[in-house]
């Protein structure tokens, strides 16, 4: 594994000074070579590591394509997806990285104002951004144009990292999406032109900055190029992973200290993803390309191992609880929806399902997505179809015998 | 399904789902292109209306109390007419399979008497 | 016999005026309260309404325009249109004059409402809770039929078609909006967790 974002000292050794970071990785790059920073992030091909997985310089394009020199840039660590901790690592690690690609894409977008998006119980990860932003302003020494940043800190949800609630949180206090369009980018914070790009992305962002595109493709065993962090649940050895596109689910899997040929289940994405049958995750390479084109999403680096002794039904019964829980009360099909699909799966899994339970979980997997003003209700139904299609057995034994597969004593679920 | 081609409006309807607040008047005026599911929100045809649906589209958009439904241009605008089952994609679409399709351009008016009625005479 | 004409007219026109105004209260309430059946359906409230708000625009003109042009009647254009300058009936007439203006921000607003914030729109729409009792009282005390027993007997029903409806949208009152944060606050596994253990 290439450690690129973590290389330096370990993540457990706290946050980087901002002397280590220059002594490590030298000046940015003169103003002549950022100029072209974003044709080099798109000859570098670096891919959002929100979830969305969106082309990084196609959005830096569309914002600084429509600012007018009053863009603004939010910088996402709002991290509401509970598998995911590698946005908080990164942070709290690495603030420096994350506020030099901030800094570098204000400048590339033509913004006068940037916000640090932190969810307000990653404390952790604050601290170090405000003391790293402290540092900065002590040593002032770099070339690029200063640009007030701010801390926002929304109330940790769900659905508080989606871009347009994350724009809304800035403008009146309100963490839930709106509708869109206009989207942030067109008319964000203030009205005006909004990048908003996940703290991973920024961070891999100021590394091109500095080394090029070439230095960025050359690592990639498979389609996409460049290296991911992961969150890794399960197995004995959990926690945040850097790892080249491409590396297999099994070798994380090694990593992880989970027993090899263990064919359970593997959660990709985190509760927004999908689940993989164990016979086919095992030479997976987690590449944003190649697992969409099998139907699953890299989405935020989510690897959770299921285990055998976990049972599939009661787990995907309790993220859609959760799920439905999390929900912005906004929007009809997505609030009764998933309340009707987290009270379905729930009886399901507790032996109490009704007769047509199934059939309609089935019916609900296809028909609420897209039908909300955000993609909760499309992430979440997702999964739910993901899990119905690999543990198809386990859900027509909860429903028609009321019976688990997975020994007693042992059923436990890993969320 | 008749063989009878619907022609392409050229725009399309967009439901603000957080303004949307299950009314069901759109339903009503323009059941052809909208159901309501078990809740009594919209469920919309993909794809862009048919050109002999507008007018009722523009009712529907109208009869909305909390206006959460907009007509607006579709994106890509199909270079021929559309066939009624194959969604054309729009920035946001809604779900693409399992939704009934628009319905076909009705028959022009049958002649009052067949044909063979009318020689008969 | 003319100048009875317009008094006639003024009279007749403004009584119309009134019903018309009730019978849209009455529609909008219905409309926010969801009120349908097979043979009502959804759409059919908020139509009557719109229709027969900008119906009530032609009658409203008309009793304005044949009040003040009554020779007899001894009102200016100002007193039409500025409150409490009228000489007779003072307060009577100034009622129905800020019920107009009421009425006149409610039409504008009501046509433009695609294209002006929701909440201003909202807070306008709240004023005809003011408009129309206003207009109700001077039906009953400006003109000179008021107190007579058929006038009465029209501001009574016109009073009871208003609170009936209004009754019925409080009733009414938390329709979808309201449950949606009851659905998401609930917890569906606690609740077949805890439903399994009593089995």
């Amino acid at each position: 594994m290439t450690a690129r974002l973590l290389a330096g000292q370990a993540p457990a050794a706290g946050a980087e000074t901002l002397a280590d970071h220059r002594a490590r990785l030298g000046d940015l790059p003169g103003r002549a070579e950022r100029s072209h920073l974003i044709k080099t992030l798109e000859a570098a091909g670096l891919l959002g590591r929100g979830g969305a997985g969106f082309p990084v310089a196609r959005k830096w394009a569309s914002v600084a394509g429509r600012a007018k020199g009053d863009a603004v840039v939010l910088a996402n660590g709002a991290e509401g997806e509970p598998l995911s901790h590698k946005d908080r690592v990164l942070m709290t690690s690495r603030p420096h990285l994350v506020l030099d690609g901030l800094e570098l894409a204000a400048e590339a977008v033509g913004a006068r104002r940037a916000v640090l998006y932190v969810g307000s119980e990653h404390t952790g990860a604050r601290d170090a951004l405000e003391h790293a932003l402290a540092e900065r302003a002590a040593t002032r020494s770099s070339t690029l144009p200063r640009v007030p940043i701010t801390m926002a800190n929304p109330p940790v949800s769900y659905v508080a990292g989606e871009e347009s609630a994350a724009v809304h949180f800035v403008n009146a206090g309100d963490p839930r999406p709106t509708t869109v369009p206009p989207r942030p980018f067109e008319k964000g914070v203030g009205g005006k032109p909004t990048l908003v790009q996940n703290v991973e992305s920024l961070a891999h962002a100021a590394l091109i900055a500095r080394y090029g595109d070439a230095w960025y493709r050359e690592v990639g065993r498979a389609t996409t190029p460049g290296t991911a962090l992961v969150t890794v649940t399960g197995g004995k050895r959990p926690g945040v992973l850097e790892i080249d596109l491409g590396t297999t689910i099994g070798e994380v899997a090694q990593w992880a200290g989970v027993a090899a040929g263990d064919g359970s289940p593997v959660l990709l994405g985190g509760y927004f993803g999908g689940l993989v049958a164990g016979a086919d995750a095992w030479n997976l390479p987690l590449d944003p390309a190649v697992l969409r084109a099998s139907g699953t999403a890299f989405g935020a680096g989510v690897v959770a191992f299921m285990g055998d002794a976990t049972c599939g039904v009661t787990t995907t019964a309790r993220i859609m609880d959760y799920m439905a829980g999390s929900s912005a009360a906004q929007c009809g099909p997505c609030v009764f929806g998933l309340r009707a699909v987290a009270d379905a799966s729930a009886r399901i899994a507790t032996g109490q399902a009704r007769g047509d339970d199934l059939t309609r979980l089935r019916g609900w997997s296809q028909s609420i997505a897209g039908r909300g003003a955000c993609r909760l209700p499309d992430g979440t139904t997702g999964l739910l179809a993901s899990s119905l299609r690999v543990y198809d057995a386990d859900w027509s034994s909860h429903q028609h015998h009321r019976r688990c597969t997975v020994p007693r004593g042992v059923a436990r679920a890993t969320a | 399904m008749s063989g009878r081609r619907a022609l392409d409006s050229g725009m399309r309807l967009e439901i603000d789902r957080i303004a949307c607040d299950a009314y069901g008047t759109c339903a009503e005026l323009l059941p052809e292109g909208i159901d309501l599911d078990e809740w009594g929100y919209p469920v919309m045809a993909p794809g862009n209306v048919p050109l002999h649906l507008l007018d009722h589209a523009k009712r529907a958009v109208d009869s909305c109390p909390v206006l959460a439904m907009r007509l607006v241009k579709a994106q890509a605008p199909a270079l021929a007419p559309a066939p009624p089952p194959a969604p054309v994609l729009a920035s946001r679409p809604d779900r693409t399979e399992g939704t009934p399709p628009w319905p076909p351009r009705p028959q022009s008016r049958a002649p009052k008497r067949s044909p063979e009625a009318r020689r008969r005479r | 016999m003319f100048d009875q004409m317009l008094w006639f007219v003024a009279r007749g026109s403004g009584i119309v005026s009134l019903l018309l105004v009730t019978a849209s209260v009455c529609f909008g309430l219905l409309t926010v309260a969801r009120f349908w059946h097979e043979s009502w359906p959804r759409f059919f409230n908020l139509e009557m309404h719109r229709r027969i708000s900008l119906l009530a625009i032609v009658f409203n003109v008309v009793h304005i325009a044949t009040a003040v042009l009554d020779p007899f009647a001894k009102l200016g254009w100002s007193s039409a249109f500025v409150p409490l300058v009228s000489t007779y009936r003072p307060i009577p007439v100034a009622m129905g004059v800020v019920s107009m203006y009421l009425f006149i921000a409610l039409i504008i607003t009501g046509l433009l409402r695609a294209h002006m914030p929701q909440g201003l729109w909202r807070v306008i729409h709240w004023t005809s809770y003011a408009m129309w009792p206003l207009a109700l009282g001077h039906s009953f005390l400006a003109g000179s039929d008021a107190g007579s027993i058929w006038m009465l007997a029209i501001g009574g029903i016109s009073l009871g078609a208003v609170g009936a409806c209004l009754l019925f949208r409080i009733a009414v009152w938390d329709q979808n909006r309201g449950r949606l944060d009851d659905a998401v606050l609930t917890s569906s596994w606690e609740d077949a967790t805890r439903r399994g253990k009593g089995r």
